[in-house]
Order: C-alpha cells, then structure tokens, then sequence
C-alpha cells in the first residue's frame, strides 16, 4: 500500500456521544503524527444525548479505548443496571424483566427455558425469573459485580450503566483530547463536494464553517444526529422510514428527583399511545414519554410524563421529534454517518450507544484508505444494515406481542404485519420453542427468550430431549436453581450502598456545559 | 402446548444408511435421547465389506465426538485412524514448490486488527518471513510429532487446529457399536424405498428383505436418496458439477510409510489431482480426472505411475459429484452425507458436513412429523455451510491457475461462483474477508489459504500502520517464539 493512499485528515461533524465516541476510539488506534482528527461542534446546538440507559456491550467499548470503570463512573453520575422492566406491555398489570442474565442452565444440551416452560405444563407457578440472578437482585435493589468463579451462580450475570450521557460525552472530549483530538468550536454553514473515486461528485471535500473558516479532510464522519448534515442534505443518502412498524415518533423528556430507593434497573412501562422511560442516575431520575403524534399531543403526552412522576420533576418538559428508521447506506463515498445521522431506534431496549459503538468498531475493522475500495465499503454496510434490522425486529415484537385493546394505538400495534424476519423468528418459537438468532448478532438466545415469554408468546410443544429426565429430577434441578439464586442474592449488598463505596460522584455533580467551559 | 414424549410427538426415529454417516446419526440421536423413550432404528446391512478410502473429520473443536462422549484415544487406537493438521499442496499457487496450508489461525490480533494485515504490511516493506511462521499447527506437521493438547487454557495452543483421518468403514462400525449400546436397534436388511403418506410425509419404508419399516421421523444417509425421493420437492437441486474439473476419482491403498505427514497432500496432475491421505497402517492414494478426458485404464496407468509405495490392493473407482439438495429437510425425513450434497474430498469431507449436520439436528429435534419452521431453518444453515464449503474447496482450484500476482477480475467472474470472486476480489483488493457463521472454515483459514497459495492483498487494514512499531514487532516476535517453544515441548 503506498502511503500516499493514506487516510490524513479525519473530520467529525457533531460532538455529542457519537462524535466523542468516535473520537475517543479513533484517536486510540491512529497515530496522530500519521493522521489528523478533528471535531467540530457548536455549544449554540443542543445535544440530544440519546442514551442515558445502556447495555452490557459497553464494557467492551470502554475498555477498548482505555477507561477505568470507576473513574468513569464517578464523572457521569453513573450507576448499575441489571436489566429492564417492561410493565403492562402484553397486558396492563404485567410486569417482566429483560435481564442481563441466563436463566438456569443447559441441561443436556438443551436450553433451559424447555425445562421451565416443562414445570409449568407439570403445575409449578414459579415465574421464569426466579431462576435468573438479576431480576432477583434488581427487585431486592440488591447489586454487586459478578463473580469470575464460573462455579459460582453469582457469575452467570452482567451490568450495564445508567448515566448521564452529556457527562459522558464530557469525559470522552477529555480523554480524546489529551490523545491530540482537535476541537473546533463552530456552526456549519456550508458544505461542499468533490469528485470522488468514481468519477461522480460524491465525495465531501471540506465544510464551511459560520466564520469563513474552511475545513477539509480525507474521510468525513456525520455525527450531526438529526440533521445528517453531510450524509443527508449534502449527499443526499435517502433515509428508510419504519414507521409502519414502529409509529412512535416523538419523546417528551424531564428529570425528576431521586426516590429513596436506587433501582439497580431500568423501567419501560406502557402507555396508552406508547411508553415511558424511568432511569434511576445518582443525582436524578431520567424520565422519559415515547409515543405516536397520531394519537397523543404533545401537550397530553407531557400532562401524562408529568403525573407519572414518583418525584417531582426538575426541569421543564422537553418534546423531540424523530422517525424511526435507517440511512439507506450508512456509508457513502468517504462519508460515514455514526449515531442518528445514520437511523434511529426508539431506547425501548437501550440500544442507541450500542448502535454508534458497532458503527465505530465496523468502521475499525473496514477502515478505509483514500481509494475507498467499494467492496469494502458495501460490506460494511450490509453488517450495519442488518444490525439495524435485528435491533429493529427486537423492538417491534414488544409492540406486536399484546393482548392491550384498550386505545387505537394498541390495536393497531396488535393487528399490524411485521417485518418477514421477525415473523420468521416467532413462528420458529411458536413451533417448537426454537430460538432462530445468530451468535454475531446482539440480541440472542436468552434475550429473546425472555422477551418472547415475557410477553406471552408460548410454544406449542418444546425440545423432545425434555424427556430424558424424569419429571421428578427437573422439578428438583428447577428447585435447587431457584434456591441458589435466592440465596446468593441476599449476601449482595445494596445497590445505593455499592455505588456509595464504589463511585460515588462529587457531591454537586457539574453539568456537561460547565464541564465543556 | 403438547407435553414432551405425549403421543403424538416423534416416538420412533429410523436411521437408513450402511455408511459412516448412518452410524454417526445413530449414535447422536441415541445419546441425545437416551432415557427419553423414543425408539431409534438403524437400517442399513452390516456387510463386512471395506472400501478402499480415507476421510478427514472433526476440524477444530471435535466437537461431534466431545458431544457424544467418545474417548478420542480410543476411537483413534481402535479405528487406527491418524491426525492431519492441514494439507500441502504441490503446484498450486504461483509457488511451484510445495507449501503447507495448516488448520487452525496464524498469529494474534494486535489492537482489534486481524493478524494477516499485519503480516502482509511486513511483506509489503520486504521482510521473507513465511507465513506458516506464525502457525502452531504448521510448526506441529514439520515436527511430524503430535499429541492432541488436553485441557488447554494457552492461548498460542488455541490457535491449533486439527482433523482425524478415519477410515469409514472401521468408524461405521466403530459408531455402529456405540449406538448399539446405547440401544439402538440395528435392522440387518437394505431398504428399496419408501412410501409417502398425507401432508408430504414418509409413512414406512419398504426393505429389500419383504418387510416393512415404520417409523415417526426419518433420516437418510442412503448414498442415493432412497427414503427423501418418495416426497415433493426433493428434486430440488443445486448442481455445482460445472464448477468442477474432476468428475472421477480412482484411489488404491498403499503400504505405510515410514514416517507419515501429519497432514494430507494434494498435488496438482495434468488430468486433475492427486491426494494422499495417510492412516495408521496404510496411505490412501487418489487421483481426480474428468471422465470425458480420461478413461479409466488411463486413470489407473497414471495413479500408479505417481505412487509412492507400493499398492496393497485393488483400485477403485468412485464418481465425484458436486451439488447440494436445498431441502434435506423435508416432511418427517432429514437427509444427511451424500443425500444432502456431495463435494470432492481436496479439503472438507462429505462425511464431516454430515457430522455438522447431524449436530445441527440435535439442537433441532422436531416435536412432530411437521416441524416446517425447523425444517426451514435447518435448511437455510446447511446451505450456508455448503456453500461455503464449495467456495473455500474452489478456491484452491482458482488460485493454481493464477498467472502469478493475483487474478484478474474478469476470470474470477467468469469462472466462479459469485460469492467466491467477491471473497477473492475484496481480499485482494484490501485483505478483507467475508466468512458467514456457519461455515466450516474460519476467516483465519481462508486467510491462510489465500497467503499461502499467494494471493497478497494490494492493501490491508492501514490501522496495522498506525501501531507502535516496536510493539508490534515485539508481539510478532514473542508469538513466533511460543510456537517454536509449544512446538519443540510436546
């Protein structure tokens, strides 16, 4: 490869988390001597800060780029997450966990969920997660990090992070930056092409910025969320609509005070034309309405948020619009969009860092020099492509999954066809309680399991190696779970007390712009 | 919801097939529903008769054998079966010399970028070093000694990968004794075909001794699928025969050699191929032609022209076909082996596909004669797998008619199937790879294949430049030294 083909200028468009994620990991694998970054963002435009609530997957990211977990923790008002509770979904009055957890375990090669699913048709009445650590914990507010003993039940868990995402973002500017990242302070104005490989005007050769200043580059990230700056109006790289299975299309957020007690967990509670978010930070409470404009104002939709606080609210109720959906391509030409420049998932299943921390690992693994070979391109989009769709399948089953008739917005969730994917997967369950997923995507077995059961989706018959045990031996296993789990949660310390002594933030913790002054 | 064992579930499983892959099937199902009640037949006459052939199974994780609980020692001893931990090839590649592609991965990542890039950067900047360098299980095949590692947690040992090389007929009977234990019944007849009910299922099968075979699920290892045709759709068929030179294949066994290689040899001949695949006590030779070029006399003139040792034995003859039925699966009856594809033996073995897939069924044991959804799925996975084993077979083909630096697009397009230009084509192009799931071979084989066989990618991940270059030659440097160490301590 001659160096002359070599990526120099990397330009990030949008600060926010998906432009200092990019950052943060781009400058951990490049040399600055041998490639530039720069990210230019405006303190005039809001951040978004999608997030707030993560998923296990995180770890991985923070540790690829170097950070220490309690450090972190301290400078985002963080605290643990073991799963999501999903309430009056299916049903109002149910109530069930996502957790990041298995669930028993294999017996015989055969998932565990064959055995439970067994017990019930032999009359037990012990709900699922009984025999899964973190629904236990999170609903004894019960939190410590796991254990490496595989022998040990208190190994069979994970934990994500609830935080606050501007404070993150925070944190990866500092980080980025002493790794030689540039900031520049300003508002686009302008953006302007150049020919690229093809022959076509369809590379982006430098953005303008208010002042007249310039800026040029080799490789160009949107990470201007919403607004898809280069990918959008300058490319003009059309954008997929999935309305039709996912019909939310605004959110109303407000933080409220903390009640006394700190759920080591997320809720996502149904609504009557969508759902509500409830995000336990150390120093507030994230909250949250999603719901469809079809049936709700916005005015309703706050009047709802608001009297469904637990405490009183902090701030005034801010509404966001969006449409759920995917860039047709998420990279064109030497312009890749990260965050939701590139699509939009509603946070039902905490999804959105997720989503911007594939894209950059994609982007890691399919890095580009400036001949752009267009193979390498397509494949990288085909990879982010189906990951949006897996993800997407994921949230539409929540909505499709219901027994609720009790508003418009229900019945149609109720009665609309879905994607052929996600049929495909729920007949497979249907048939014989086989989950059809992939080891390379980010939801699988356990996770569809829990939600396929959580919201009703029972088999018609189950894995015919069930019955190499005598009923009596799985009623005893099953008891022994059980009991374990119950047990080992007890000696788990409290969820406010473990983060007190693990990572606790200042006590006033600064606000993201006074951290960015 | 139908309670597992109830009465109009799968009571009895009826396995037809005298070969390896019946016995295989046989002996997972009775292990996998052991204490279940299901009844399992096998169908198929134990003629005592041996082919002259060899086969590699179980690549990597022996993960058909570790699921059955077979001591892997002793189906070894009593098989007299033997290790291969790759395969050399000669005349192939732009190299005319002989050069070893290993299983298993070379080197380890640095900094999330895959090992080759950086390899084919050092390259790229002059250094001679071979590639084989940095593979465990190459270094294993020039040491010629070799224990299977047991209980490993050694991360340079986790990049060794190797297959057994079994004689099929002393592991039919080997697998055949298993599942007998196990309690499977063993039918001494052959089956004449089978009789489809309602609903596009199999009611029985006829024998060839007058009775009749009844049975609630069934599984075809029959070499010409006599239980599958009896339903619709079983004539649906991917014939991959055009992307194949060699249609024939003529094999005699020869008396052992003194020291055996740890792997296989495939040698390019004027006709098509040679192969020597070596047992315990004897080496199978094989030579690969195209009937309408070669007549069989020629063949067997010219096989024993090449021999090493001398012959023991008759040649045979066997016919090479390459397809792939898209529907094993169908109604009540799952085919596996030669009944669900056939591909010639350079680098993965039918018999391991149907290893694979009788894996595969395990997970996916129906609770009813008409399972479609699993039946579906299964079906989608063993086409990935089949595929890709076609493509990463046609690979080596395409890369011994390279003129030297590469192949240029146009050939590839012509001559391949698509996924297999676009996989040589991006790899060339930039070192990138694109390795589906369910594939028999890794993204680090297909590497290995392709560097070893010459085929250098213009450019690579340019994040292997942007690495401390001190650090990476470091970590190159202490990989290189734990497998010379690994290799020099079994």
């Amino acid at each position: 490869m001659g160096e002359q083909d070599r990526i120099r200028r990397i330009v990030i468009v949008g600060g926010g988390t998906a432009g200092w994620m990019t950052a943060a990991a781009l400058s951990t694998v490049l040399r600055e001597d041998l490639c530039t970054i720069e990210l230019i963002e405006s303190d005039a435009i809001g951040i978004v800060g999608v997030g707030e609530a993560t998923i296990p997957a995180i770890h991985d990211f923070n540790r690829k780029i170097g950070l220490d977990e309690q450090d972190f923790m301290r400078n985002t008002g963080a605290t643990f997450k073991l799963g999501i509770e999903f309430v009056d979904w299916a049903n109002i009055g149910d109530a069930y966990m996502h957790p990041f957890g298995r669930y028993g375990f294999d017996l015989n090669g055969v998932a565990f969920h064959h055995y439970w699913l067994h017990s019930q048709q032999l009359g037990s009445k012990i709900p699922y997660a009984e025999y899964c650590v973190p629904p236990v914990a999170a609903k004894r507010g019960r939190f410590a990090l796991p254990l490496s003993d595989p022998g040990s039940v208190l190994s069979t868990y994970s934990y994500a992070f609830h935080f606050d995402a501007s404070l993150y973002a925070a944190y990866l500017r500092r980080h980025s930056e002493t790794r030689g990242v540039v900031r520049t302070e300003g508002r686009i104005v302008d953006v302007s092409l150049r020919e690229g490989v093809s022959g076509n005007k369809d590379f982006v050769a430098s953005v303008t910025l208010e002042n007249h200043q310039v800026i040029s580059g080799d490789l160009f990230i949107d990470c201007s969320g919403f607004r898809a700056l280069l990918i959008g109006k300058a490319l003009g790289v059309p954008y997929r609509d999935w309305q039709q299975w996912l019909p939310c299309d605004r959110a109303v957020a407000a933080p409220s005070a903390n009640p006394e007690v700190l759920d080591p967990y997320t809720r996502a509670t149904a609504r009557s034309a969508g759902w509500q978010w409830r995000i336990p930070l150390q120093h507030r409470t994230g909250n949250g309405h999603v719901y469809c404009s079809n049936y709700l104002s916005d005015d309703e939709a706050s009047a709802m948020l608001l009297a469904n606080l637990e405490c009183e609210a902090l701030a005034e109720p801010r509404v966001l619009q969006f449409v759920a959906g995917r860039r047709e391509n998420c990279w064109s030409g030497n312009c890749i969009a990260i965050g939701l420049s590139g699509g939009f998932l509603e946070p039902l299943e905490s999804t959105s860092i997720f989503l911007i921390q594939a894209a950059i690992m994609k982007l890691i693994e399919h890095f580009p020099d400036s001949t752009f070979n267009a193979a390498n391109t397509r494949i990288f989009n085909e990879s982010i492509n189906r990951m949006f769709e897996q993800i997407r399948d994921f949230i539409i089953f929540h909505y499709k999954a219901t027994n609720r008739d009790d508003s418009a917005f229900w019945n149609y969730c109720r009665t609309m066809p879905v994607p052929e994917t996600l049929d495909y997967r729920m007949r497979a369950f249907r048939e014989r309680g086989h989950v059809v997923f992939s080891r390379r995507e980010l939801f699988i077995e356990t996770n569809w399991v829990a939600v396929f059961l959580g919201q009703g989706l029972v088999p018609d018959a189950l894995d015919p190696r069930v019955a190499c045990l005598p009923d009596g031996k799985i009623t005893n296993v099953l008891d022994q779970i059980r009991q374990t789990v119950g047990l080992a949660v007890e000696t788990l310390p409290g969820h406010a007390a473990f983060v007190d002594a693990y990572c606790a933030a200042a006590p006033e913790p600064a606000t993201a712009s006074e951290m960015l002054s | 919801m139908n309670r597992p064992g109830s009465a109009n579930g799968i009571r009895h499983i009826v396995i037809a097939g005298s070969g390896a892959e019946a016995a295989a099937a046989a002996a997972a199902l009775a292990v996998s529903l052991r204490n279940s009640g299901v009844r399992i037949s096998l169908v198929g006459p134990v003629d005592g008769q041996s082919r002259v052939a060899a086969e590699r199974v179980c690549g990597g994780g022996q993960a058909f054998h570790r699921r059955l609980g077979i001591d892997e020692e002793e189906l070894i001893r009593e098989t007299a079966a033997s290790y291969s931990l790759g395969t050399k090839f000669t005349g192939f590649g732009t190299a005319s010399e002989t050069v070893l592609v290993p299983r298993g991965a070379h080197g380890r990542n640095i900094r999330l970028v895959p090992f080759h890039h950086y390899w084919c950067k050092l390259r790229a900047a002059g250094s001679r070093e071979e590639y084989n360098e940095y593979s465990l299980s190459a270094s294993v095949v020039g040491s010629g000694d070799f224990t299977p590692p047991k209980g490993n947690t050694d991360p340079v040992v986790e990049t060794l990968a190797y297959d057994i090389v079994v004689d099929p007929d002393l592991y039919a009977i080997y697998l055949r004794n298993f599942a007998a234990k196990l309690g499977v019944e063993i039918v001494n007849d052959s089956v004449s075909g089978s009789i489809g009910g309602p609903g596009g299922i199999i009611e029985c099968l006829q024998l060839v001794g007058g009775g009749r075979q009844d049975g609630d699920f069934f599984v075809d290892c029959t070499s010409d699928r006599q239980l599958i045709c009896v339903l619709d759709g079983s004539d649906d068929v991917d014939d991959w025969s055009g992307w194949f030179h060699c249609d024939r294949m003529i094999s005699v066994l020869t008396r052992k050699q003194p020291k055996p290689d740890l792997c296989a040899h495939v040698i390019a001949a004027e006709c098509g191929w040679l192969r020597r695949l070596t047992l315990q006590n004897f080496t199978v030779e094989s030579l690969a032609f195209r009937e309408e070029e070669f007549d069989d006399s020629d063949a067997r003139t010219s096989l024993e022209k090449n021999l090493k040792h001398p012959p023991v034995g008759k040649p045979e003859l066997t016919a090479l076909r390459a397809r792939s039925w898209r529907r094993p699966w169908l109604g009540n009856c799952v085919a596996l082996g030669p009944a669900a594809v056939c591909l010639e033996p350079t680098l993965i073995s039918c018999l391991q596909l149907a290893l694979n897939a009788t894996l595969r069924l395990l997970g996916m044991l129906p609770a009813a004669r008409d399972n479609r959804m699993l039946a579906t799925e299964f079906n989608r996975i063993c086409a990935e797998e089949h595929a890709g084993a076609r493509d990463y077979t046609m690979l080596h083909h395409a890369l011994r008619d390279q003129p030297g630096g590469g192949l240029p697009g146009e050939t590839l397009r012509r001559s391949l199937p698509e996924t297999l230009s676009r996989r040589i084509e991006l790899f060339q192009a930039c070192g990138r790879l694109i390795v589906g799931e369910h594939e028999a071979f890794t993204e680090a084989e297909w590497a290995s294949s392709m560097l070893n066989l010459g085929l250098l990618p213009a450019n690579w991940n340019p994040l292997a430049d942007m690495a401390d270059q001190d650090r990476v030659a470091q970590s190159l440097k202490s990989f290189r030294d734990s497998v010379r160490q690994r290799s020099e301590s079994r």
